[in-house]
């Protein structure tokens, strides 16, 4: 048996606005492992590494570390007893290069001014220690996001930290990428370091973790060694019911071709292209899904095809009619919607009324708008209708957004999207950071317009959500398609390979 | 061209730039830390003010200069505050303190003075040395260096890393170890310093006097200059003399220029040149988290 | 679920009390107001009596005090009234707007050339039709000023507080040279400004006769109109919900299908009209002639105006007759007290700071509540 260094004891936490986040959490440990703190979005996991290092006070509990009760104001205090985050999002300043984002906060110097050399030897040190390799010279802004990872586990290593806290890593990378990651986290426990992974993908908990603990709804279900569960108890654990991730895939009439992208190729914001001669099809009455990592040109792509970006060269047909690079008014006007990623940012004014969200984008025709009169009466029918409709929990239609939970305020985007009869629905990211509920109900509503012949066009990172519900799929890797088929001609581990960047013909021939 | 025209204007250029170049390093600092402050008018307007009184209580310019740099300070923690402790808006609250500042001052003249607009003379600060009859001031030499300075710092020196940090993403600076409130305050307090002393060369250097609304719009011109110099302090000093030029233009111009032409036209040129000035460079890009409030929970 | 429902409904009714915060800001503005005025030397409890209700032994009458008063503060807060409504409609959107100054000088320098070259026999047809006629140009010549720089961040990016401010001054520097220039001759120069000769007889209207040869300028209920006016567009039109949303988040409005460009160029056209409006007002109501310096700055009182009423029309405009009533109470001081006007602008600039904290209220409000937790 290993010691324990790191221990929690009845960890509270409530946040000034009633939130209840942790409700007597234990947590141990153990020097020398991987250990697997799982559960579903907003189960409190990261909330309570973001106390073991420091950056949130609990409200009550008490940690131990090596056998010393602890208390941290700041991270910087529990850095000095070897403990690290990695945050899913990272902390790295874009505006700088590797060695000055590892540098930042211990930056050794002769009378104030700085003296990167030296950190640059124990860096390069470093990386041939632990084979992380890095351009320690080039802006973050330029590195892939697996790139961008390895400088925030080096930072880490610079502190000379013991225990490694990772946040959701994997949701940013590709299969490949992941394998490597694990690779490096394996060496690292030969190495004698601790490290916590802090993850809702069950499987990948399973593959390396020596032990997982599951928290849900702010309270510890069980601590279990990996060797003992299989991912049914553990789903069973995180969710409080049987899962049942299977999703019935109607059989559906897929009608007319309703989208059809030939060559199309867009501009990122680096000015470098992010999409790169994408061709595809989608037809009424299907759902065709886009897999693939964040942040290879799928933002680009949606925008592109919503009117928000310039097409550079190629087209996008709709029924018929060449759609290429017009306003977003014009695109709406034709019958595509979409559910955007980033709820609050681009699908919602956040301090609009419910029902002034609910008439965004069509506020400026009938029957919300007569001239350049707004229909209140109208508007607010219509809003009350969908939260009728789509049982969306809200005090009254004159509530700002603000106020309601994420589930909440992607059931009235969804609604909105929807209940406008779109002949294209574009979902983008729809179900993250939702709660299990609010999945369903948006994946139901994307079921829901197939079987009325309207066409879908899912991108989703979530690659089983893209699997279950798409009857054709493409894999999406910088800006083009490695594969494009039905989901059942492809296994798991092909999909993998392709969204590491193999295309298809290489990995179905074996090539890796 | 009439060399002592030409002499008269050089002297008139670097003159005048200098509460523009002082001003704009100040909030390139705050800007490169997260901070916008718009209120540099006010503040430098206090500056002048505030020097020329403590210059008149005690016959003593230097005397003026110190409780200028005390208001600086003043001025920088309750900015300080604002942006940080009190997740105040930023903008709003520099808007305020500029009309503040004005109604102050002019309020102050008549009840120090006992006149209406402008207050009696006070000893200026000695000079560096006098040219054809023109005074040279120390804070000439002090810009120059304070610009070279600033860029050290800013770039080479660990403080500020830390203060870009600050500005370009401060959950990162925070993750860091690095104290973004702390930061913030230091930085706003330097150049609320640096602000009240460009107000206070105005008011006992190149003046000998307080003028109500002296600054006469410098203070945002400053604002225009940071935009200008991509947020680099050698930057600010170069684009500072260039509008420092035309400042010092419309006072000379108008003898060049000629009976036909109204005064108003070279007084409206620093005006005019500031807007394409910024009509040419186009849409910039600043620091990341500039005016935004960092919240952590 | 019920008790945090509970809870955030509290928070969202703290929060929306954003009158309170206003309120807030204004007690405190004018208790700092009465620390600089006790550190003069002067009773401030005193001070502010006499400000607002006059004082008979020096024969003022504040802001409040009498028919004359309360003229003059109705009149102030006419002009009060419009700059800030100017100023609220292009905050709204998002543009920090410090340009109504401006624009006012150019609208009333409209107004007074449409007034001045224009002359029509004398009914009240003629009149009415003049009047428009004038205050049409006003807004076009008001709204084309504020376009200008709209225009310039739309397409290049520049920075509208300093592209306005600066515009402030090419307006008041133009104007005053064209006056000199044009008009000189016939007239002279006055400790306010340098007056042009007075416009036409049909272009002026006179103002309403009140008690105690006081007398109400048309402003006033202009202003009401223009309120009401620029209310509806706001609440009602679907102009004005694209401006409100451009200003709250430009992105989600994007995806909304709305024009960015095109809301900001509006909102800074309808603030420089209800700006040239606001000019036209003192040319054709209260001095019948442009004055170079007509303005003691309502501009950028418009700024205070607009902050204080939290951008809300009808806030705006009760925020105009608070700030009125402080501008004329203060003249009273100097009479009475000795002490300068411009104590007014000092106590505004302290509300502005306070109103710039509306978040340190609500964390003041959240523990003074205590935390309320969910079984």
């Amino acid at each position: 048996m290993r010691d324990v260094i790191v221990l929690m004891k009845d960890i509270h936490k409530v946040y000034p606005d009633g939130v209840y986040a942790l409700r007597g959490v234990d947590f141990e440990l153990r020097n020398g492992e991987i250990h697997g703190l799982l559960g579903e979005n907003g189960a409190g996991k990261t909330t309570l590494m973001r106390i073991l290092y420091g950056q949130i006070k609990p409200t009550s509990g008490e940690i131990f570390i090596k056998g010393n009760k602890v208390r941290f104001n700041r991270p910087r205090d529990a850095i000095k007893y070897g403990i690290g985050m990695v945050f899913q999002h990272f902390a790295l300043v874009h505006a700088f290069n590797a060695l000055e984002n590892i540098a930042l906060g211990m930056e050794p110097s002769k009378g104030g001014l700085l003296n990167l050399k030296e950190v640059e030897d124990r860096v390069r040190e470093l990386m041939e220690r632990t084979g992380l390799k890095v351009d320690l010279k080039v802006p973050i802004s330029r590195l892939s996001v697996g790139m961008r990872q390895r400088v925030e586990i080096l930072k880490l290593l610079y502190r000379k930290v013991d225990v490694l806290i990772l946040d959701e890593p994997t949701s940013v990378l590709s299969p490949i990428e992941v394998k490597e990651l694990f690779r490096t986290l394996s060496k690292l426990r030969e190495k004698g370091k601790t490290i916590v992974l802090v993850t809702h993908k069950l499987r990948e908990a399973l593959s390396i973790c020596d032990r997982i603990t599951v928290l849900r709804r702010g309270k510890k279900v069980a601590t279990v060694k990996a060797r003992e569960v299989g991912p049914e108890d553990l789903a069973k654990m995180m969710v409080g019911r049987e899962v049942l991730f299977r999703v019935g895939k109607l059989k559906g009439r897929t009608g007319k071709e309703v989208l059809k992208v030939s060559n199309l190729w867009v501009k990122g914001d680096l000015g470098t292209y992010a999409v790169k001669g994408l061709s595809f099809t989608v037809r009424g009455g299907e759902i065709f899904g886009i897999a693939g990592v964040e942040g290879n040109g799928q933002s680009e792509l949606v925008e592109a095809l919503f009117g928000l970006r310039k097409v550079e060269r190629g087209s996008i047909t709709f029924k018929g009619e060449d759609i290429t690079n017009l306003s977003v008014k014009e695109i709406r006007d034709r019958g595509i919607s979409l559910i955007p990623e980033d709820r609050l940012g681009r699908g919602l004014i956040a301090d609009f009324t419910l029902t002034e969200n609910a008439i965004l984008g069509m506020h400026y025709k009938p029957p919300f708008s007569k001239g350049f009169r707004l229909n209140l009466e109208e508007s607010k029918s219509f809003a009350r209708d969908l939260i009728r409709k789509y049982e969306i929990t809200a005090l009254s239609e004159d509530v700002p957004v603000k106020f309601l939970s994420g589930g909440n305020q992607q059931r009235l985007i969804v609604a909105r999207e929807l209940s406008r009869g779109p002949t294209l629905l574009i979902a983008f990211q729809p179900t993250m950071g939702l709660d299990v509920s609010a999945t369903e109900f948006v994946r139901n509503g994307l079921l829901r317009m197939k079987s009325e012949g309207r066409a879908v066009l899912l991108i989703s990172s979530d690659l089983e959500e893209v699997v279950q519900l798409s009857d054709r799929m493409a894999v999406m890797y910088e800006g083009k398609f490695m594969g494009l088929g039905r989901p059942e001609e492809f296994s798991t581990e092909e999909i993998g390979l392709m969204m590491g960047g193999l295309e298809l013909h290489e990995v179905k021939s074996g090539n890796s | 061209m009439n060399y002592l025209i030409l002499a008269s204007l050089l002297i008139g250029t670097l003159r005048t730039s200098i509460p523009l170049i002082i001003g704009a390093i100040g909030e390139i600092f705050n800007e490169r830390a997260g901070i916008t402050n718009i209120g540099i008018e006010g503040v430098m307007l206090f500056g002048a003010f505030i020097a020329v009184y403590g210059t008149w209580l005690a016959q003593n310019p230097f005397i003026g200069l110190l409780w200028a740099l005390l208001s600086g300070i003043a001025w920088g923690l309750i900015f300080g505050a604002i942006s940080t402790h009190l997740r105040g808006d930023q903008i709003v609250a520099g808007i305020g303190i500029n009309v503040f500042a004005m109604g102050f001052t002019e309020m102050m003249i008549p009840l120090i003075w006992g006149t209406y607009g402008y207050s009696e003379s006070v000893n200026r600060l000695p000079p560096l040395f006098q040219l054809y009859g023109e005074r040279i001031s120390y804070f000439l030499p002090l810009t120059v260096l304070l610009a070279v300075l600033s860029s050290i710092v800013l770039y080479r020196t660990k403080w500020g890393l830390r203060l870009r940090s600050c500005g370009e993403n401060p959950l990162a600076a925070d993750a860091a170890g690095i104290s973004v409130y702390k930061v913030r305050y230091l930085t706003s307090v330097f150049s609320s310093i640096l602000f009240s002393l460009a107000g206070a060369y105005m008011g006992i250097d190149w003046n000998d006097s307080f003028v109500k609304e002296m600054t006469g719009g410098r203070g945002f011109i400053a604002l225009a200059l940071v935009i200008f110099a991509n947020w680099k302090p050698l930057l600010a000093l170069a684009g500072g003399l260039l509008f420092g030029f035309f400042d010092a233009l419309q006072f000379r111009i108008g003898a060049a220029l000629g009976v036909g032409v109204p005064p108003q036209v070279p007084q409206m040129i620093p005006y005019i040149a500031t807007i394409l000035f910024l009509l040419a460079i186009g849409r910039v890009r600043g620091p990341s988290a500039a005016g935004k409030p960092f919240v952590k929970e | 679920m019920r008790l945090s429902q509970a809870i955030h409904k509290l928070r969202y009714l703290a929060s929306l009390s954003r009158i309170a915060q206003s309120l807030l800001a204004i007690v405190m503005g004018f208790l700092a107001g009465g620390i600089m005025l006790w550190a003069s030397g002067y009773n401030p409890l005193k001070s502010y009596e006499i400000m607002f209700i006059g004082d008979s032994e020096s024969g003022v009458q504040g802001a409040f005090g009498g028919y004359l008063a309360l003229s003059n503060t109705l009149r102030e807060a006419a002009f009060l009234t419009l700059t800030g409504l100017a100023v609220a409609v292009s905050f709204l959107a998002g543009m920090f707007n410090i340009g109504v100054e401006g624009a006012m000088y150019i609208g009333a320098f409209a107004a007074f050339l449409v007034g001045y070259f224009i002359s029509l026999p004398l009914n009240p047809f003629t009149n009415l039709f003049h009047v428009c006629l004038a205050l049409l140009g006003s807004i076009v010549a008001g709204a084309f000023w504020s376009y200008i720089p709209a225009v310039m961040k739309v397409k290049r990016g520049a920075h509208e507080v300093v592209t306005t401010i600066m515009l402030n001054y090419v307006a008041i520097l133009t104007t005053k040279m064209i006056v000199l220039r044009a008009f000189l001759p016939k007239t002279g120069i006055v400790p306010g400004g340098i007056l042009t000769p007075p416009i036409s007889l049909s272009a002026r209207v006179a103002p309403i006769p009140l008690p105690s040869r006081a007398e109400l300028t048309l402003g006033f209920p202009l202003a009401i109109v223009v309120t009401l006016i620029t209310y509806f567009l706001l609440k009602a039109t679907t102009l004005g919900y694209e401006i409100r949303a451009v200003g709250l988040n430009p992105r989600a409005a994007e995806y909304g299908g709305v024009n960015v460009g095109k809301a900001l160029i509006y909102s800074m056209v309808l603030s420089g009209a209800i700006s040239g409006i606001a000019g036209a007002c003192d040319v054709l109501f209260v001095e019948y002639r442009f004055n170079s310096l007509f303005s003691p700055g309502y501009g950028f009182d418009g700024i205070a105006v607009a902050l204080i009423g939290r951008l809300d029309p009808i806030g705006t405009a009760l925020a105009a007759l608070f700030i009125a009533a402080i501008h004329m109470g203060a003249r009273s001081l100097q009479p009475a007290l000795g002490m300068p006007k411009e104590l007014a602008m000092a106590i505004e600039g302290l509300i502005i700071i306070f109103t710039a904290l509306p978040e340190a209220l609500n964390m003041l409000i959240s523990k003074f509540k205590g935390v309320k937790v969910r079984k």
